[in-house]
């Protein structure tokens, strides 16, 4: 018998030895994984979101770039400081002149589909007759009824600022018009069961995609669909519910305006006296964000993200939480835990979408 | 988009009864009861040391999903699951080679459980030592080898399922029948530096 032919014999030998229940235990844990999926494609941008925002700020200097479905000869193509002037004086501008973030999908004379890949923008946009102007981010799509608006990405949602005139927000599940001077974040935040059970919120079609909270382990029922609400007010939410919301909002408005120690004041705020409401794993999030984008605190940042994971472990930010985190340590200098959490995230997420920005970012930094 | 329908979507939807005298497709549950045991061989066999079958046997599943509800022959599951467990545990490798070459990997990964686990100590001995010349090989190769050779895919298959051409797959393993003829020793547990 030759040397291949052993091998080939050996080699027939190698079985998993499962029996029925091991085939069981991981049938069931593969149910929970397309139930998780599920979830999480549901859950609007989570991970789209995610990728735009992690790639924006793991990898400084890095453009994510969206690629025009359907553009006509004469379609705007974004200038160098990532502004996008149209033929009729409209024009959008990125935020911090991040060129790629805006992409021109469609430009005809009835209708202007401009996609917004991460970060955020402002919109100037001329009121046309028999023209729509529609901003996609994500899933949240902005319509333009002829005026000027801001759209941001952060995770999984989006802000829509509106200063003048009048846009329809439409997130696939409901969809919302927002006047001058008024703002909001989309998809709405998911209201807990017991608000949801109200039925004057929201009809019962209008099942909303955000869930930051997953069900623990094991737990097979069928998942109950999550409802999305407009955002949670004094009168409609359970007693407790209002203030993180308020607070969330007040840190969204804070870091827009640039007041950054605010924004974070009020973020930990939020983490440490709420952190069983389903905003918490954003609000951390958003703190290590600006902690390592805006303050750069690293070492802080890291702790943020790793709370960020910690309060919701099976979450949709849970995987970028952990790749920000690699990157954090990395850039506060603590290459030991950078690697250790690299090496978690490898092991983890073996197939994680992060894997090739997590490894830039630690060998840059080696 | 539509999040709310594509939530409702099932990775397998129900069809409707077949013809008399034609098998009726499996469902996703029946797909993997049947074949559960069959891909997380094909994955030990690629990459004996992983440390998450169940974790890969399912993800594996879970991307062959939308593929197998196309296949409109029923035979072509097995092939078609294959293809994905060998797809995914190639990038697995991949990436840990990566990971490892940027000091960052585990390094201090466990044995493979299929050299403590088997029947013959001769047989243990001699895979022990292949894997140890595979792992020092470039995972093309590997893959190649461990398909031809243990698995005992046919040339065509191997070919088919590394996406690949003919000539290509053969040359891959050759290259690596040569460096396990090299270093494996005659008596089957010896690797030479």
């Amino acid at each position: 018998m030759t040397l291949m032919q052993r091998i080939q014999r050996a080699g027939q030998g190698v079985e998993p030895e499962w029996d029925d229940r091991d085939v069981e235990r991981v049938w069931q844990g593969l149910k929970r994984k397309r139930r998780r999926r599920a979830v999480a494609a549901t859950a609007g941008v989570a991970s789209a979101a995610a990728i735009a925002v992690l790639a924006m700020f793991v990898v400084p200097g890095r453009q994510a770039v969206v690629g025009p479905a359907f553009r006509s000869a004469a379609a705007p193509a974004p200038q160098q400081d990532g502004t996008l002037r149209f033929a009729d004086g409209s024009i959008a501008v990125s935020w911090g002149g991040h060129e790629g973030s805006l992409a021109v999908v469609e430009d005809t004379p009835g209708r202007v589909v401009v996609a917004l890949a991460r970060g955020g923008a402002r919109f100037d946009v001329v009121p046309r007759a028999g023209r729509v102007f529609s901003v996609r981010a994500g899933a949240v799509t902005v319509t333009v009824l002829g005026t000027a608006f801001s759209v941001e990405r952060v995770a999984d949602r989006v802000g829509v600022t509106v200063t003048r005139g009048t846009v329809q927000v439409d997130w696939g599940a409901g969809s919302r018009r927002v006047a001058a001077g008024d703002d909001g974040w989309f998809p709405p935040l998911v209201v807990s069961p017991a608000t949801a059970e109200k039925p004057a919120v929201v009809p019962p079609n209008e099942a909303g995609p955000v869930r930051h909270k997953q069900k623990p382990a094991g737990d097979d029922a069928a998942a109950p669909a999550p409802t999305a609400a407009p955002e949670p007010t004094d009168a409609s939410t359970a007693p407790g519910e209002p203030d993180a919301a308020k607070l969330l909002a007040d840190a969204d408005r804070a870091r827009l305006a640039g007041r950054y120690e605010e924004g974070v004041a009020l973020l930990r705020r939020l983490v440490r006296e709420h952190q069983d409401d389903q905003r918490a794993p954003l609000a951390a999030f958003s703190l290590g964000r600006i902690l390592l984008g805006d303050l750069h605190r690293p070492a802080q940042a890291a702790m943020a993200f790793a709370r960020a994971r910690a309060l919701a472990p099976d979450g949709p930010l849970a995987e970028d939480a952990l790749a920000r985190e690699v990157e954090a340590w990395a850039q506060s200098g603590d290459l030991d835990r950078a690697r250790a959490r690299g090496d978690e995230y490898l092991r983890v997420y073996p197939n994680g979408t992060r894997a090739a920005d997590v490894n830039e970012a630690v060998r840059s930094n080696r | 988009m539509d999040p709310v329908s594509k939530k409702s979507t099932p990775v397998l939807q129900v069809v409707p009864a077949p013809p008399p005298g034609e098998e009726a497709p499996l469902t996703f549950e029946q797909t993997y009861r049947r074949y559960a045991r069959y891909v997380a061989a094909v994955v030990l066999r690629l990459d004996p040391g992983v440390p998450d079958l169940d974790d890969v046997v399912q993800d594996v599943f879970l991307a062959a999903a939308a593929g197998l509800r196309r296949l409109r022959d029923k035979n072509a599951t097995k092939a078609w699951l294959a293809t994905v467990a060998v797809r995914m545990v190639r990038r697995r490798l991949r990436l840990r080679r990566m990971w490892r070459w940027l000091g960052i990997g585990d390094d201090d990964r466990p044995p493979a459980p299929l050299v403590d686990a088997g029947y013959n100590p001769v047989d243990r001995l001699l895979l022990g030592a292949v894997y140890q010349v595979l792992d020092g090989m470039p995972v093309d190769d590997r893959v190649a080898f461990v398909l031809h050779n243990i698995e005992g895919e046919k040339l065509e298959e191997v070919a088919r399922i590394c996406k690949c051409s003919l000539a290509t797959a053969k040359r891959r393993i050759a290259r690596a029948q040569q460096a396990i003829d090299q270093r494996v020793g005659d008596d089957g547990g010896r690797v030479d530096p």
